[in-house]
């Protein structure tokens, strides 16, 4: 019998948190976001909690089937009657589910009847199955009625491809699937391509999994890729692509029309080949490392982002070494430049003489030496030549936010607050009020010098 | 050009235009009124919670505007309670005050400041018992023992992990 209770505002008297409006708490339940027990937990706190928790149904969307490799059968019970009620409090709404293959094929079956009860196999609208190397169960057939008619995303974790997932293939040709991600699917298949061709055709989004290095062959509808190691030649078509490691090789001039965001943690090695990316808006990657007469053009970039992520010894020790300098990289931002590793403060400034146009930077710093000398120079000392018009121009002329960031802990604010009020000073002849963050190790988090 | 605010308390803030607009409601009422050296009054808003929320306002006023029509801000919002250092020693104050520091956000329509209250919030009662929720808060417990036994069999799954 469930209970149904009237919140009782007496309860918070003397609370301060009795003044929140019941959408607020509802907001502060959502973040909360810690599995069905800690929400379970916020129901028992008093009346009002209680109230607001179960008139929230998308609060209890997320529904998590764990991997049991061995469960009491009270214990089972106890999870289905919870399964059950979380159910009922969706009422309802498209549910996200993450379904630990359990090797007991009843327990499986016994949850596959609980959302059948409810008709709620049609309101799934995520489904990460994950599955360990024992949980290949092959009986969990759906009937054709049980079309998974709702489902926009589905993640297969773990050893294998459930059988599950390969017998219910057919329940997902009519979905409204575009989000593939089998990134953690840890054994390689063959056939892969093959097994969802009846979802590939539609879906935009796909997540490769680490141990599949060509993506050749693509349908152009997949514009969002995100992998491993991937030669991005062969997804000219994509629009945006999350990678750890990201080759181009090709043989002359390779363009990528619609890219406008590449975001890799390790290095972007072009081989040989000329690139040009003629609409990217944003780049963030740990260097660029081009070989032989290899071109990179970026006209239109807005933010460049030198992270410090992955440089794995292999490719190369160091890919940041000639980027400053390199006359065949234009991938210059026009907006913003962050710079997250420790490169020597003269290709910092080289960078910025190059990202005439910025509005932002934020940079870190191998010595507070090098700090003040970037400082100096957008001060207007030793201001660059411009070559063209061989005239003396300030350093970023539109520059509104800097942050300077260091590695180490900073004990001279007050000298950094007075170079950096000169600095401001400076920059209000050039019309541009500039404002000026540091950071720093222990206590500095961004802190406002001018 | 400066915006006068003028709190509950009757106490006068003169503050930036691009710092006052962090919130929605005064770029609003700004857009409504056009240009004008009118004071603009914020009859929820006491001035010590004022001053606090301002402090935010003007670290944060070169931070890109929340557009909210991004499709999944919602999902993602809800997927962290990751708040930055800075918010984080700035939203260490008493209760009472973070109470009305999300209450102002909400009337004045400072979405990500409301996000950063309602994300500490959230973090404090993680991992507590709602005996130990209760406490934190001054909560008193007004089930009857009858709604209470039942609602612990209705939690029972909870309660074994």
């Amino acid at each position: 019998m469930p209970v149904t209770l009237v919140p009782n505002q007496m309860s918070h008297e003397g609370s301060p948190v009795e003044r929140l409006p019941t959408e607020i708490l509802s907001d502060i339940f959502r973040f909360h976001d810690s599995g069905i027990s800690s929400l379970l937990h916020l129901t028992h706190v008093c009346r009002l909690w209680r109230c607001t928790a179960l008139g929230d149904a998308s609060l209890w969307t997320e529904i998590r089937i764990p991997i049991f490799e061995g469960i009491s059968e009270l214990a089972c019970d106890r999870f289905f009657d919870m399964l059950e009620t979380q159910l009922d409090r969706t009422r309802g709404m498209l549910l996200d589910v993450t379904w630990g293959l359990t090797p007991i094929e009843s327990f499986n079956r016994r949850a596959i009847d609980s959302f059948k009860r409810r008709d709620s196999i049609s309101l799934w609208r995520t489904l990460c199955v994950e599955s360990c190397h024992n949980s290949n169960l092959t009986g969990l057939v759906l009937d054709s009625a049980d079309a998974f008619s709702q489902l926009e995303c589905l993640r297969i974790v773990g050893e294998i491809l459930p059988q599950f997932i390969l017998n219910n293939m057919g329940n997902m040709a009519a979905t409204k699937l575009w989000k593939l991600d089998l990134h953690d699917l840890r054994i390689p298949y063959d056939n892969l391509p093959l097994i969802f061709a009846s979802v590939i055709h539609r879906i935009t989004w796909i997540g490769v999994p680490s141990w599949m290095y060509s993506v050749h062959g693509l349908p152009t509808n997949v514009v969002n890729v995100s992998g491993y190691r991937v030669n991005l030649a062969h997804i000219a078509h994509a629009k945006a692509c999350v990678l750890d490691l990201c080759i181009i090789q090709a043989s002359g001039l390779i363009e990528f029309g619609k890219l406008t965001s590449l975001n890799i943690k390790g290095p972007l090695t072009v081989h040989r080949c000329e690139v040009n990316f003629p609409i990217l808006q944003a780049l963030k990657c740990s260097g660029i490392l081009v070989e032989g007469r290899a071109i990179v053009n970026a006209p239109l970039l807005k933010n460049l982002r030198l992270s410090s992520g992955l440089s794995p010894q292999n490719h190369l020790s160091n890919p940041r070494v000639d980027w400053a300098n390199n006359p065949r990289l234009n991938v210059w931002p026009k907006e913003s430049l962050i710079v997250e590793s420790l490169i020597p403060g003269t290709d910092i400034t080289e960078m910025m003489i190059r990202s005439p146009g910025i509005s932002r930077a934020c940079l870190l710093f191998r010595a507070e030496r090098e700090a003040f000398q970037v400082m100096e120079r957008l001060s207007g000392v030793g201001n660059h030549t411009d070559e063209d018009a061989n005239i003396q121009c300030p350093l970023c002329p539109g520059l509104s936010s800097l942050t300077l960031t260091f590695n180490w802990p900073v004990s001279q604010v007050d000298l950094w607050r007075s170079r950096a009020t000169d600095l401001v000073e400076a920059r209000k002849s050039l019309g541009v009020d500039l404002v000026i963050h540091t950071s720093w190790k222990g206590e500095g988090v961004n802190v406002r010098l001018a | 050009m400066p915006v006068l605010l003028v709190t509950s308390d009757n106490e006068q803030f003169r503050v930036e235009k691009v710092v006052a607009q962090r919130s929605v409601l005064i770029k609003n009422m700004l857009e409504d009124v056009g240009e004008s050296d009118q004071p603009i009054p914020l009859p929820n808003v006491t001035a010590p919670v004022l001053k606090k929320v301002l402090e935010y306002c003007d670290h944060h006023q070169t931070d890109p505007l929340p557009t909210g029509d991004e499709p999944s801000a919602d999902e993602s919002r809800k997927r962290t309670t990751d708040i930055s250092e800075w918010d984080q020693k700035f939203i260490t104050v008493d209760q009472e005050m973070l109470f009305e520091i999300i209450l102002a956000a909400n009337y004045l329509d400072i979405k990500p400041l409301l996000d950063v209250g309602c994300k500490t919030v959230a973090n404090m009662i993680k991992g507590k018992s709602p005996e130990e929720i209760r406490k934190l808060f001054n909560i008193v417990n007004d089930f009857t023992p009858e709604e209470e036994a039942q609602i612990k069999k209705e939690n029972e799954w909870a309660e074994d992990r």
